[in-house]
């Protein structure tokens, strides 16, 4: 009896002690999931956890902000999932970081990759969470922030570059100094449900194949949302098959704080919701456009991206727009602030502005480039786009081949909805193959 | 009878084996089998005896190898030794002019970075201030860090990094006040050490490998491992990168041996950086725009700068500009250089100012 108290009192002694010594994981003997809690939080504990065994972890921190001195490093990782408590509530703040590319995350090489219920602040000038080459990456109520719209901010919120299979959704994006939520080169890409607002792009999707970009929230962007190709990348030449529906685009008319003269982004005028570029097979469909007072789609091929584009030089990009299809889209406008200042101050403004000049000052919905360059002796002529839109819907073409000419000439090619009729290419459905589950 | 032999018989084993061990602790000199792969990392840079005597001469025991290479990356002005930690009865396989040499399983590749404070006159003294492993366990290749003691007596594994202040004279007679030098954590030497997906060395390729021996100008590193029995299959005649610090050497030459040197770890087909489409690797060919010259960089913006390389215009090259930033996001590369390398901005200059 006695002998038998006593094993019971050492067995219980014994399980104080372990729980004791394993007080990171939430659950006794669950070595998958590692808490953290604000006021005990150790960045290099952190840190040696994911250098000496992070597959299959769950790390997961609590309410408060967690300040960060370095990135946080993610490589060679099979099934991770870094959660907060909530987008409101758990704050990784790189106020004080000393990281030298300035990001918040920066992960690579890995496979199921699961971030949620967090938000991102003050990275020094980096992206708030790159992620390279990964298959299966899913980011669900992720904030990436900067407190003001400063041209020291990173230059994006969410980066997932070079990836298969990824989801982004229930984020929000403020303050990025090129696009709150980007996705470059990947195939399989879900980006739904978000908000974006005070970015210079809310969103950002370059050359990637198999695109929906629905349910999202765009406002008070400089533009709301970039589709395009980039020249010179290599994994994804030319993108395709994206649509872009259900979406909200309102008075993104906020002037370009990126600093003047500084790459793609720092060119853009206020103004737009959708602006696309050498892309193929985008369909835009059901969104609502609201004030987005220099037109709510803009489409343009590269050269006007790129006025030193030499074809030659990447022979394999595709710089035209082709397969189009723009139907059943909602527009008003005329509630925003139409920003000349704005406009003029970025280097492809006075272009717009002086084609809105030559169209009698009318604005359009839906402004977009004839892309054909034949008269100036290049062998590049584009189709059009397919618009089936109502007959209110303001459109209006140019030809742009002379653009680069000092002073530029411009030459209106179409106002007329009419002219844009056709068989529309619709969107071909695709399924993720392997994206971690969600959060709960 | 035949109970007794076998007990003798173990206990002669079994004093061989003490007797062994006792000579081990006598003489710490790096006995082939010493290092345990399976104990690896350990905690100490000592335990794994890679060098004779005092530790912080370096001079190399058994189954270790000093190697140079010709077109190094720049760290801070350190200086750096090399070598190759070799499992018995393993050799080095040659793959390719460019790809870097096939290592066999236990492979242990050894970079120590020291600052001297003199660098015209070794004598004066020096400071170690980390020894950098890379380690083949089994098929991948892991990375372990070293930081020296004050006393330079011992090394010892940090995994979080850390930071150190150093300061040299270099070879131009200028002093160099490194305030911040960084110390990376484990974690970081994947950025640099990574293609297509896997972690892996960098400089031991034969076209930087192929070069005199730094102590007997004669003879050929290459044709050395070769005849020390640990190199296989290597060509008589390879591809050489240029020593981009040869000044009677082109301005073109000179330009690309820095940056393959210096940027192309992450900056080639299947490097970290594959995405940004920028191949400055020394053997790079491919369509031009891939080359920097008028190509826009795809997740940077640079003040009033639009492409990497604008031909004959240094100043508005994107790729120099980021070489004389010392601060996040702008310098590049991204770890490893705290202050600028004034010589080798001054060679992409010239590079860039060529170019037509």
């Amino acid at each position: 009896m006695k002998i038998a108290r006593l094993l019971q009192l050492f067995f219980f002694l014994s399980i104080i002690i372990i729980s004791s010594c394993s007080d990171n994981d939430e659950e006794f003997g669950d070595t998958s999931l590692i808490s953290f809690e604000e006021a005990t939080f150790s960045e290099d504990q952190f840190i040696i956890y994911l250098t000496e065994d992070p597959n299959g972890k769950t790390f997961s921190f609590g309410a408060g902000t967690y300040n960060f001195t370095n990135t946080i490093p993610l490589a060679d990782i099979e099934n991770l999932t870094i959660k907060g408590a909530g987008i409101d509530e758990t704050y990784f703040d790189f106020s004080n970081s000393a990281s030298t590319s300035g990001e918040g995350i920066a992960a690579m090489d890995c496979s199921n990759l699961l971030f949620c219920g967090f938000t991102i602040q003050n990275t020094n000038g980096g992206n708030a969470i790159t992620a390279r080459n990964i298959t299966g990456l899913r980011i669900d109520g992720v904030g990436t922030v900067w407190p003001e719209s400063s041209p020291d901010n990173g230059a994006y919120g969410i980066y997932p570059v070079e990836s298969d299979d990824v989801i982004v959704e229930n984020c929000y994006a403020q303050a990025a100094v090129d696009a709150g939520i980007y996705s470059g080169q990947n195939q399989r890409v879900i980006l739904r449900n978000n908000r974006m607002t005070q970015n210079v792009f809310g969103m950002e999707a370059e050359n990637n194949i198999d695109v929906e970009i629905y349910d999202n929230e765009f406002y008070l962007n400089t533009t709301g949302l970039l589709v395009y190709d980039l020249a010179g990348v290599d994994k994804i030449k030319s993108g395709s098959n994206c649509k872009v529906y259900n979406n909200t685009f309102t008075d993104n008319n906020q002037s370009n704080f990126a600093e003047l003269g500084s790459g793609l982004a720092a060119d853009v005028p206020p103004g737009f919701g959708i602006l696309y570029s050498a892309t193929s097979s985008l369909e835009i469909t059901n969104n609502t456009f609201v004030d987005n007072e220099s037109g709510a789609i803009i489409g343009v091929a590269y050269f006007l991206v790129d006025f030193n584009f030499d074809p030659s030089t990447d022979s394999l990009f595709t710089f035209l727009n082709e397969d189009i299809y723009i139907h059943d889209n909602s527009y008003s406008s005329g509630g925003g602030t139409f920003n000349i200042a704005g406009i003029l101050d970025r280097p492809a403004g006075p272009l717009v502005w002086y084609t809105f000049a030559l169209n009698g000052n009318v604005r359009p919905d839906i402004f977009l480039d004839q892309q054909d360059y034949t008269a100036v002796g290049a062998p590049y002529a584009g189709t059009r786009a397919v618009i089936e839109e109502s007959s209110d819907v303001i459109l209006l073409e140019a030809n742009f081949a002379q653009a680069g000419e000092n002073p530029p000439i411009v030459i209106i090619t179409s106002t007329s909805l009419d002219d844009f009729t056709g068989t529309g290419t619709t969107h071909s459905d695709f399924d993720l193959v392997d994206v971690p589950s969600d959060c709960e | 009878m035949r109970k007794n032999i076998y007990v003798l018989v173990l206990l002669s084993l079994m004093l061989l084996g003490s007797s062994c061990n006792i000579e081990n602790e006598d003489d710490p000199i790096n006995e082939y089998g010493n290092i345990d792969l399976n104990k690896v990392p350990y905690n100490k840079l000592s335990d794994y005896s890679f060098f004779t005597g005092d530790m912080n001469e370096l001079n190399p025991g058994q189954g270790v190898y000093s190697y140079d290479l010709t077109a190094p990356l720049f760290s801070d002005y350190t200086a750096k030794e090399r070598f190759i930690y070799l499992p018995e009865g393993t050799n080095m396989e040659y793959q390719g002019d460019f790809s870097v040499l096939n290592f066999p399983i236990g492979t242990i590749i050894i970079k120590n970075f020291i600052y001297y404070k003199d660098v015209r006159d070794k004598s004066l003294g020096r400071t170690i201030i980390e020894t950098r492993l890379l380690v083949r366990k089994e098929t991948k290749w892991k990375p372990f860090l070293y930081k020296w003691n004050d006393e330079q007596t011992e090394a010892t594994r940090l995994i979080v990094g850390g930071t150190a202040t150093a300061s040299t004279i270099i070879e131009n007679g200028n002093l160099k006040e490194i305030t911040r030098y960084v110390i990376p954590r484990e974690l970081d030497c994947r950025t640099c050490h990574n293609l297509n997906k896997e972690m892996t060395p960098i400089g031991l390729k034969p076209a930087n490998l192929n070069r005199p021996m730094d102590d007997d100008l004669s003879l050929n590193q290459m044709d050395n491992f070769v005849e020390q029995g640990i190199l296989n299959g290597s060509p008589v005649s390879m591809s050489q990168i240029p020593d981009y610090s040869d000044s009677t050497l082109g301005p073109i030459i000179r330009g690309r041996a820095y940056l393959d040197a210096n940027c192309a770890f992450c900056h080639r087909q299947g490097g970290t950086a594959n995405a940004n489409g920028l191949y400055i690797n020394w053997d790079f060919e491919g369509e031009k725009i891939h080359t920097g010259i008028f190509k826009i960089p795809t997740n940077y913006n640079a003040p009033q700068l639009q492409y990497d390389i604008v031909p004959g215009n240094p100043d508005e090259s994107i790729l120099l500009y980021r070489m004389t930033q010392t601060e996040a996001p702008d310098v590049m590369p991204q770890i490893g250089r705290s202050i600028n390398h004034n010589e080798g901005i001054e060679i992409i200059r010239e590079y860039i100012y060529n170019i037509e």
